[in-house]
This record gives structure tokens, C-alpha cells and sequence, in this order.
């Protein structure tokens, strides 16, 4: 069996260790101390509108809402931080799947990492594969623009932002414009640059240089002009700090928030004019756009293409990735998942279905695989992982965007092989990635550490596909869309799941976060709407009368994945910000309610109609709607209330649904998962 | 992975397809043209690499099956790209008539399928987005003549297509599989394992061994 390269000595080589290869644990990371740390929350978050000149510190900000808990047997509430990370670098080169020649692999590219059998041949191939792009290292003229900026350019807040409501939810408001860049590369300059202002929210990229490596709003010709301005307010945060952590600065305006990481050679910037976003969410979403960098290029190259290179425009190395930033920029502040430290959310399925599957990917697990993922729309339906290992819910998140936000993979029949850096995990080295969507919505996911794993993961996906079909789990028709779903996961989420109870309880919407495991579950969005935003009238104004919306919980049993998804972001995006704003209460002292632990908003201004209410009529709306989050050792309760429903009743909703999920738990938690 | 036909009157092959080309000259899009006949005007790029297959029937009693690897073409997966095309029998190689730099790219792509890649590796070189220059002649970059004669030097197919209008698609990839040996066992060294997966040619068992190397 020779091939024309055997003549190639790295081919050859490469050759014999795929042959060769299991995953080794030692490549990993190690496990994080096994403790269970009481949830540090930021003690002095700024009411809106805060001081002019707030500097928070990361120590209570950036870090602790994605990994507030570690629960090592969890599957995915480890906490895997930059340290431990480095701790695995000793062990990446000596991976064995990483095959010389490599530059995409974790061995490759770790230059920094120089142990006598692979730091400096890794150097080389990072360089080899950076060459091409290294060595013309433009100087594109941007920084000439830098000069002619003024500080009155900086992206302001919107004309309308003070009579904003975030829980306006008939407008358009709350959600967070997406790109719309070819509407502003038709128009003319002055209306793109009052376009470009209008915009909520902003997130800028850019490097120790002042080049734009990404920006969510605008082209280049609107950009660069404010680019003075944003290296100014970044420079002007940027005087050596106390600790090394103190990578975030923000302050507001009255009506702009603008908050900064540094995480050279990396400038992110966010501004925001939605009500009860905090300097921490600001950091939260930016420190996700950072990792979705790391994610397309690994925290070494990314750190080599800068060293002497001060003015390398990143741009050449991200390139096709813009559309995954901007979908983060665009659901992020929508996403309750993320909201509530990238927790997972988990399909609603029974136990007895979820072990078939759990069993299965065991069954027909890969020599090379590392993880083993079932998802539904924006959501778990099962994993296998080694035992040693976790995954870190911000990986899922961006792996849930990369996923479900951007139309590149959910095409039904292509299977995708992609190389990925999951920087929670390893940030230092690529993973592949084999994504099928074997039905709509439905994706498989098998993760390997060695890049000729295609195959064997692909046989994998067929097998088990083909369990499933066969448990009844998966429809056998031939037919897209409707009855193409876990059946057992949707029925039962519709039917006996959430949608009945919470029409007795009293409450309109609700979500509750396992802390420990750092998994969400929470009922479909109730009034939902179409992918077209209703126009008022044809919202029917019965409609909150006691009783849900006939759209959430009975018939369309078959609704499609996809339409799920487009209308629950929709919709969940209103509630959100109601979520947003109880977690600032409870954040922040000198907080209502009961200290820490519980906190109610009234809901009750004309322009905070919720979703059902039509706005034709919103004075009509007489009766309050309370809000609530509950804060327990296990959960996180977040609820909303139906009109008219008083405090006392809320509480005792609250109750009635934690007993649903305690007795529910099999169902709603992903305790562990499959392990090998 | 591969069900062939039982009758003996009927050949079946599958060949490993690969798309090369720059980030944007519409790989992607000729290959959606292709399998599912559908062209997208607001395609996002390629990450990583996707995998089709398709199944053409050449004439009467052969069905010819390809497995495709749409690469990305972005620079970064530059390192990644022998593993897709390693074992191909056969590439695309992809230009954007509008653009003459990408020619340059697919040049390089040519060179470097012709000392890395299958020695036999059949090699199409697609000039693509040809609907552009349809409309509207400045617009095109590289002209007809110069593409096809530097193809005929390298020994490569040759077509203008596009995949919006569909014009030549089908064509590119039959004119491929005409090219592909059906009779002799094609490619080198495939091994299952490394998901190699060559000419498997029932109905002539011979042809099995035939051209293995091994
Ligand atoms: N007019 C025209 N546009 C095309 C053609 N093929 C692709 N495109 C467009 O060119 C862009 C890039 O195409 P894509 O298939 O993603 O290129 P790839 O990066 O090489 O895969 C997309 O916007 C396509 O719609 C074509 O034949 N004619
Ligand atoms: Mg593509």
C-alpha cells in the first residue's frame, strides 16, 4: 500500500500516527478543582444612568456569570479558565494525533510551547502557514485615517434611546438590529453615517494598532472615521492597571454605556443604549466575540500574527467569519442562555429516550471521538464525553451560534468536517468538528481531536441515525419539516411539559437555571408570533385572557425546527430583557425585595405591554404584571406573571414550579451524560 | 457506504471530487448547483469544508457517484487542504472571470494538485460567474482564450460557467466523469481507513485489483 507520498517523509509520518492514533488524555486539560464556590456576584454594578466615569473591575465583572459554579461530574458546568489552559500546554505537543506538517493542529501551533519534540518545528509551521499572509503585511492606510477623527464622532446613542423602553415589546426596539450593511452600502454617506448612529448596540474589534478587525454596523468608509475616537477612549483606559485582570473599564453617558476589554493584541468595544444592560453584559457578550476569534484561529496564532507584525490586519486571518461575530452580536443580548451565564438549555425529554440515545453514542462511538453531541434548535438533547472531560458552556454557546444562527451548516445533507478551537477547552489548538443536520434542526456533532477522523465520525452519524429511526426517536419519513423531530422530546414538551402548568399558574413565561450544572429549562415562549411581526390587529385581543396562546401549546405538534427557532429568538428576546432587568435588581445593591435572594418589578407603564398585548389599545391595560427572580441554593427562578396576578401568587407559582422540575428532573437536567 | 448495482450490465463508480479555488469565486455555489440544482445569492463562505455527494448516470448502464469536498479557500485552511485533496481522483479548480487574481490562485492550485495530489488526478479548471460577462462584457477580467490555452498546457478540462445561471454545470462535471478511468482502477494507495475510496467498479471484479498499487 504505498502512495505517491511515501516519498514525502511528513506525509508518511503523519500517515503511521493517524493509524496509530486514540485520543490521549493527558493532551487536556486537567479538571478544575472540585468546589463548589458560592456564586461571587458583582456587589457594584452602576444603576442606569451611572456615574460618568465608572471603572469596574473584572474581578467581579468579566469572569463570574459564565462559570459561577463548578460541579465536576456536571457535563457542563466546569470551570476552565485561562489557567488551566496553560496548565495543558506541557501536554499538547506531545499529543500524538497531531501529525507533523500540520500547521491546523494543536501540536503546530504552539509555538510557544518549546519542548524538545515539537515547539520549534511548531514555530515553523506556524509560520508556514501564516507565511502567504505574513509577508505582505500591507499597511493599508487605515492609521493615516486615525488623525482626522474627532472625539464628537464617537458612536453615540440614538435620537429615540431616552424615551426607549426595552419592554416596548410591540416595537421593534428590543431586539438588537442585525447587519443590514448592504442597505447602508447603497445609501448615500449622509444617511449611512446617521444609519450607522441609529443603532443600538455597538461591538468594535480592533487591534493594539487602531485596525478594525470587525465591526457589527457599517462598512470600512463609515468605520474608520470613528476609529480616532474608539482608540481614544480605549487608550484612555488603557494605563497599566493595578492587577493584570483589570482588563475592563466602562463608563456611561447618559444614555450610552460603553464598556471596553482589553485583551491585547485584541480592543473590544461595546456600546449599548438598552435599559439594564450593565457593564457586565457588555463583557460578557464581548469576552464571546473574543472567544469566537480564538475559536477561528487559536489564541497562539493569533498572538504570533501581531508579534512584530504591530500593524497586521487580522481581517485576512478571520476572514468568513464575520457572519458568526455578527450573529453573535445580534442574539447575544437576546439570548437568555447567555444571559444566564451561557447556561445550556436542555430538550425536554424522557429519561427512558434520552438513556437510547446516551446508550447509542456510546455503542457506536468512534475510536477518535472525543465529544458526541445530539442538538435540537438551541438546545441539548444529548452528549458523551470522556469521563475526565466537560465541555464549558461558553464553547456550547458559540458552538449553538455557529450552529443555529447562521445559515453555513443547517443545510439538511451536508456534512461538514471544520476545524475549531473551543478556548474554554484548549485555546490553544485546533479540534474537528463533524456537524450533519440529518434532519431539520436536528444536528449531530462529533468532535475529535484528529483531523483524519472524518470518516469513522461520519460512519458513526449513520449508525446512529439509524438507532434512532429505528427506536421511533427519529420519523423514518422521507419527508422534511414537520414530523421530522424528536418525537418523543417535542410531544412531551408540548403536551405534558410546561405549557399546562404554567396557564394554571398563573404565570405568562418562566425560565429556571440549574446552578450547578449551569442548564436552563423553560417552557416554548408564549405568544409566539409568526416569522412576520404581527401587525396589531391581527393580534386578537382575547388573547391574555386567562388562558395561553392557543399558538404555544396545543395543535402544530409537527411545527418545524427551524420556524421554532426564528420565532422563540423572536419572542424570547422580549422577555429577555425582563430577565435582564430582574438580574440587575438582585446584582445590585441596595436591591428590593427580599436581599439577594428574591426580587419583583412591577410591570406596568403603557409601552411595557407584553407580546400578547395589542398595541392598539395599550391604555386599556389597567392591571399590573409582576415580574420575579428567586434565587435558591439549586436554582435560579425567573417568572413573569400573567395581569392582575399579585406578588403573593407569583411566589406561590414559583413554588409550584420547582416542584415541576424537581419531579421533572430526569426530563429537564443533562446530569452528566454519557461517559467513556 | 456504497450499495452498487448488482447487474452485471451496470457500472457503478464513486470518485473523490475536490473543490479548489479562491475564498468567493463560487465554489460553493457551483457545487449547490450540481447536487441540488439551487443557486443562492447570499451564500455565506464555506467554514471549514463541506461534503456532498452526488450520483450522475454517464449513459444508459453507468452511474457514476461523487463525493465532493467544497473547501474553503479562505487562507487560513491553506494547511488543511492536503487532506481533502490527497486522495481525490478528481479536482475543480475554480476562478472568477471577473477577477484576475483569482486565476493566479487557481494557477497555484494546478501546481500544486499536479506534484501533490493522485498522478492521475483529472483536473478541471472552472472559469466561473460567466453570466456576469454575459450581461455586461467589461466586467470581464480574463478572457476566454487565455484561460483555455493556459489550460490546454497544463492538461486540464476547461469550461466558463455559471452557477447562477447553471450554465456548463452539469456539463463540468460530466465532462469530469467521462474523463475518469471507469475501466481501469483509478487512483493509488487508497486505503479505507484514510476514507479512500476510489473507482469501485463492480460488474468487473478485475478491475478491483487491477490498478492497486499495494
Ligand atoms: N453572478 C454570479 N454570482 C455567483 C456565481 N457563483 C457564485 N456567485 C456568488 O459569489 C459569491 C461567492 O460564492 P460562493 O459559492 O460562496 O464562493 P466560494 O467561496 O468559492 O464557495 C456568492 O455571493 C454567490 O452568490 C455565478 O455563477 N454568478
Ligand atoms: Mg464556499
Amino acid at each position: 500500500m504505498s502512495t505517491r507520498k511515501d516519498t514525502n517523509p511528513k506525509e508518511n509520518t503523519s500517515d503511521r500516527h493517524s493509524d496509530l492514533l486514540t485520543v490521549s488524555e493527558d493532551y487536556f486539560p486537567p479538571l478544575p478543582p472540585r468546589s463548589l464556590p458560592a456564586p461571587q456576584l458583582p456587589t457594584h454594578l452602576p444603576a442606569r444612568p451611572p456615574p460618568l466615569s465608572h471603572r469596574a473591575s473584572t474581578a467581579s465583572l468579566a469572569a463570574k456569570a459564565t462559570t459561577a459554579i463548578s460541579l465536576p461530574e456536571g457535563v457542563y458546568a466546569q470551570q476552565q479558565d485561562g489557567v488551566s489552559s496553560g496548565n495543558a500546554s506541557g501536554n499538547v505537543t506531545t499529543a500524538p494525533s497531531f501529525s507533523e506538517g500540520d500547521a491546523g493542529s494543536i501540536r503546530s501551533i504552539a509555538p510557544t510551547v518549546s519542548t524538545a519534540d515539537g515547539g520549534e518545528e511548531g514555530r515553523e509551521n506556524l509560520e508556514m502557514m501564516l507565511s502567504e499572509i505574513l509577508e505582505e503585511d500591507r499597511e493599508d492606510g487605515i492609521l493615516a485615517g486615525l488623525g482626522t477623527l474627532r472625539a464628537s464622532a464617537l458612536p453615540r446613542t440614538t435620537t429615540e434611546a431616552d424615551d426607549y423602553s426595552d419592554l416596548d415589546l410591540d416595537s421593534d426596539s428590543e431586539s438588537v438590529d442585525s447587519h443590514s450593511g448592504d442597505e447602508e452600502d447603497a445609501a448615500p454617506e449622509e444617511q449611512r453615517l446617521h444609519h450607522f448612529r441609529s443603532h443600538r448596540k455597538h461591538f468594535f474589534i480592533l487591534s493594539a494598532a487602531g485596525k478594525p478587525v470587525f465591526s457589527f454596523h457599517g462598512n470600512d468608509s463609515i468605520v474608520i472615521p470613528h476609529l480616532g475616537a474608539i482608540s481614544a477612549i480605549i487608550s484612555s483606559f488603557s494605563t497599566p492597571s493595578s492587577s493584570t485582570t483589570d482588563n475592563l473599564q466602562s463608563f456611561a453617558t447618559p444614555t450610552t454605556l460603553f464598556t471596553v476589554l482589553s485583551l491585547p493584541p485584541l480592543y473590544l468595544l461595546a456600546t449599548s443604549t438598552l435599559p439594564y444592560e450593565t457593564p457586565y453584559h457588555l463583557s460578557a457578550q464581548l469576552s464571546l466575540l473574543h472567544s469566537q476569534i480564538l475559536s477561528t484561529i487559536t489564541t497562539p496564532t493569533l498572538q504570533s500574527a501581531f508579534k512584530n507584525r504591530f500593524n497586521f490586519d487580522l481581517r485576512r486571518l478571520i476572514g468568513g467569519t464575520e457572519p458568526i461575530l455578527r450573529s453573535l452580536c445580534t442574539h447575544l443580548p437576546s439570548s437568555t442562555s447567555h444571559l444566564l451565564s451561557n447556561a445550556l438549555c436542555i430538550l425536554h425529554l424522557r429519561a427512558s429516550h434520552r438513556r437510547i440515545i446516551h446508550n447509542m453514542l456510546i455503542q457506536y462511538r468512534a475510536p477518535s471521538l472525543l465529544y458526541g453531541l445530539i442538538l435540537a434548535p438551541h438546545k441539548l438533547v444529548a452528549v458523551c464525553r470522556p469521563k475526565r472531560h466537560s465541555l464549558h458552556p461558553s464553547d456550547l454557546q458559540l458552538l449553538f451560534n455557529l450552529l443555529y444562527n447562521t445559515p453555513t451548516f443547517a443545510e439538511v445533507g451536508t456534512e461538514h468536517w471544520v476545524p475549531l478551537c473551543l478556548p474554554k477547552f484548549n485555546d490553544k489548538g485546533f479540534l474537528h468538528v463533524y456537524v450533519c443536520f440529518f434532519t431539520e434542526g436536528l444536528a449531530c456533532v462529533l468532535v475529535s481531536a484528529d483531523k483524519e477522523a472524518f470518516y469513522q465520525l461520519r460512519e458513526m452519524r449513520e449508525k446512529l441515525v439509524e438507532g434512532m429511526k429505528k427506536a421511533g426517536l427519529v420519523s423514518k419519513g422521507g419527508h422534511a419539516g414537520k414530523d421530522m423531530i424528536i418525537k418523543a422530546g417535542i410531544l412531551e414538551e408540548k403536551v405534558k411539559g410546561y405549557d399546562n402548568p404554567v396557564a394554571t399558574w398563573g404565570v405568562r413565561h418562566w425560565v429556571v437555571k440549574e446552578r450547578g450544572l449551569v442548564q436552563i429549562t423553560m417552557p416554548r415562549c408564549p405568544g409566539r408570533m409568526k416569522k412576520k411581526r404581527p401587525k396589531p390587529e391581527a393580534l386578537s385581543p382575547g388573547v391574555d385572557a386567562g388562558q395561553i396562546t392557543p399558538d404555544a401549546g396545543s395543535s402544530s405538534t409537527g411545527s418545524n425546527a427551524a420556524d421554532n427557532t426564528d420565532t422563540e429568538v423572536d419572542t424570547s428576546s422580549r422577555y429577555t430583557s425582563i430577565w435582564r432587568r430582574l438580574w440587575t435588581e438582585v446584582h445590585t445593591p441596595p436591591t428590593s425585595g427580599v436581599k439577594g435572594k428574591i426580587a419583583f418589578i412591577t410591570i406596568d407603564s403603557p409601552s411595557e405591554a407584553l407580546p400578547e398585548s395589542s398595541s392598539q389599545a395599550p391604555q386599556s391595560i389597567s392591571k399590573q404584571r409582576q415580574a420575579l427572580l428567586h434565587v435558591t441554593q439549586p436554582y435560579e427562578i425567573y417568572a413573569i406573571g400573567r395581569k392582575g396576578v399579585t406578588r403573593d401568587q407569583m411566589i406561590r407559582a414559583v413554588r409550584e414550579i420547582v416542584r415541576w422540575v424537581k419531579r421533572e428532573e430526569e426530563r429537564v437536567w443533562v446530569v452528566g451524560g454519557a461517559t467513556f | 457506504m456504497s450499495h452498487p448495482r448488482s447487474s452485471t450490465s451496470q457500472r457503478f463508480a464513486q470518485f473523490k471530487l475536490v473543490l479548489l479555488g479562491e475564498s468567493a469565486v463560487g465554489k460553493s455555489s457551483l457545487v449547490l448547483r450540481f447536487v441540488k440544482d439551487q443557486f443562492d445569492d447570499y451564500r455565506e463562505s464555506t467554514i471549514g469544508a463541506a461534503f456532498l455527494t452526488q450520483t450522475i448516470a454517464l449513459d444508459e448502464s453507468t452511474t457514476v457517484k461523487f463525493e465532493i469536498w467544497d473547501t474553503a479557500g479562505q487562507e487560513r485552511y491553506k494547511s488543511l487542504a492536503p487532506m481533502y485533496y490527497r486522495n481525490a481522483n478528481c479536482a475543480v479548480v475554480v476562478y472568477d472571470i471577473t477577477q484576475a487574481a483569482s486565476l493566479d490562485k487557481a494557477k497555484a492550485w494546478v501546481k500544486e494538485l499536479q506534484r501533490q495530489a493522485n498522478e492521475n488526478i483529472v483536473i478541471a479548471l472552472a472559469g466561473n460567474k460567466l453570466d456576469l460577462a454575459t450581461a455586461q462584457p467589461s466586467k470581464r477580467a480574463v478572457e476566454t482564450a487565455e484561460a483555455e490555452a493556459y489550460a490546454r498546457e497544463a492538461g486540464l478540462l476547461f469550461f466558463e460557467t455559471s452557477a447562477k445561471t447553471a450554465e456548463n454545470v452539469q456539463q463540468l462535471f460530466t465532462a469530469i466523469a467521462r474523463k475518469l478511468p471507469l475501466d481501469q482502477q483509478g487512483p493509488r494507495g487508497l486505503r479505507q481507513g484514510a476514507g479512500g475510496r476510489g473507482v469501485d467498479l463492480k460488474g468487473g471484479a478485475a478491475a478491483q485489483q487491477q490498478g492497486c498499487n499495494c
